[in-house]
């Protein structure tokens, strides 16, 4: 099945049926965790860095910041058996929102993907691949069967070309 | 004689001072709308000061002194925890001084003449460095960052 | 793979403790890990035990890596300890010639990540070369 997350949103699955997408990841992070022994994994669609910014917001909302977010995304799939030490985490989006020759005025983008750095590492976490940066619009699937993430960019400027990159957990052979 | 540095020199030193800090330290620099909210900051009071000499193609050091609040987020960041102790926020200020020098450095070399770098070190507090480096050039610049602000001083000749 | 042993010679210890971590989190059996202060220290680690891997710093006291590797290199005991630098040395010609004598390089700064991904392919490069001269 499907699952749909939208901006400032979460879903998490134990279901190997599903497909758990996320769709228009400007400056946005789309961040999957996935335990491939437990069969189990999530992924969150955040747009800002800090809650501290708006804690009222992220009562109501914690997807919405990087660091609530996160933390719900791993409490969820904590709570569907996955165990840390397992979980396979990859990040894409943090795109730099400028328009033509100007300027990424918020830097939104970059801010995002250092608090979640900053984050993981505090919590003994590592990123196990990522695809952030530059000027591109990304859609983001996780596979809950097999782990693979796929991601979709094409450029935020409109034109029409479109590139793929499939991540698979890189780490059989070891 | 090394020449004169100019503001796109001193531009090139604050970027990759700036990539240090986002790459090593998970932080990033303030815009300068947000500068405002800066002077809440602490400045730097020059209590913990890192020095790195260099010598070869051109003689000198970087002195970097960041402010106190500055110094517990480096050494926090750095080595992912709540806080660090001391000994280990003047080891993340000299290890930043020696990335930061290390990578600002080839900017003097000319041809197969290049700058050596020597190990890092913290100043005593009684050092003034505009003495250690008498009749040499200088030029500074501060960053400020979104966990607070560092003084960058380099010297050379 | 067989369980790793690393030496990690650096004269910070905040940088040891990072590289540290860095190691704990990574897919790979860790048997040891050993720290040395200065090449000349990491020099006496490598000819009392058996590493897998050494990740030297090079701007050291006492001796630097590059006369610390110079060292290892020279003595044909050591030829299947790979050496991994990691260092903020930014001259290509110096690079170039360490490269001669490592397996890799990591440039100051670097990410947790990035230095993780060094670490892995110079052990699988490790581990595949044992395998063909079994």
């Amino acid at each position: 099945m499907r699952q749909v997350v939208g901006v400032s949103d979460l879903k998490v699955s134990g279901n190997a049926n599903d497909i758990i997408i996320t769709h228009a990841l400007g400056s946005c992070l789309g961040i999957t965790v996935y335990d491939p022994a437990a069969g189990v994994g999530g992924m969150v669609h955040v747009m800002l860095p800090l809650s501290k910014a708006d804690p009222e917001k992220a009562e109501l909302k914690p997807a919405m910041y990087v660091d609530t977010g996160l933390q719900c995304l791993l409490n969820e799939v904590y709570r569907l058996g996955a165990r840390k030490n397992n979980l396979e985490i990859i990040v894409a989006g943090g795109a730099s929102m400028k328009k033509g020759n100007g300027d990424d005025y918020f830097k939104i983008g970059k801010r995002n993907f250092t608090t979640l750095r900053k984050l993981l590492w505090k919590n003994g976490f590592m990123i196990t691949k990522q695809d952030v940066g530059g000027n591109i619009s990304r859609t983001m699937t996780l596979s809950i069967n097999d782990g693979i993430v796929t991601i979709n960019k094409k450029p935020i400027n409109g034109s029409s070309v479109s590139e793929k990159a499939v991540f698979k957990s890189v780490y059989d052979t070891y | 004689m090394v020449k004169n540095m100019d503001n796109n020199d001193v531009n090139r030193i604050r970027d990759i001072a700036l990539n240090v800090f986002e790459v090593t330290c998970y932080m990033f620099p303030l815009e300068e709308w947000e500068i405002e909210d800066a002077e809440d900051f602490d400045q730097p009071d020059g209590s913990v000061r890192s020095i790195v000499h260099f010598e070869g193609a051109a003689k000198g050091g970087m002195v970097i002194s960041p402010s106190n609040h500055l110094l517990e987020a480096i050494a926090a960041n750095m080595l992912g925890v709540e806080e660090a102790t001391d000994p280990e926020k003047e080891g993340a200020l000299c290890e930043i001084a020696n990335i930061i020098c290390g990578n600002t450095v080839p900017m003097f070399a000319k041809d197969e003449n290049i700058c050596y770098i020597r190990p890092p070190r913290i100043a005593k507090a009684d050092e003034i460095t505009d003495e250690i480096f008498k009749d040499m050039k200088s030029d500074k610049l501060q960053v400020l960052l979104d966990e607070g602000i560092a003084d960058i001083t380099i010297y050379y000749s | 793979m067989e369980p790793v042993n690393i030496l990690i010679v650096d004269d910070c210890p905040v940088v040891r403790l990072i590289i540290r971590k860095t190691l704990q989190l990574c897919p790979v059996e860790i048997e040891n890990i050993t720290e040395a202060a200065n090449g000349d220290e990491g020099w006496e680690m490598v000819k009392s035990h058996d590493f897998d891997l050494v990740i030297a710093d090079l701007n050291m006291p006492v001796m630097s890596g590059t006369e610390m590797i110079a060292k290892i290199r020279i003595d044909p005991t050591f030829n299947d300890v790979s050496i991994l630098t990691v260092s903020a040395e930014s001259n290509n010609s110096r690079i170039g010639l360490l490269s001669r004598l490592t397996e890799g390089f990591v440039h100051k700064p670097f990410s947790p990540e990035y230095l993780r991904d060094k670490i892995l392919k110079v052990l699988e490069k490790q581990t595949i070369i044992s395998d063909d001269t079994k």
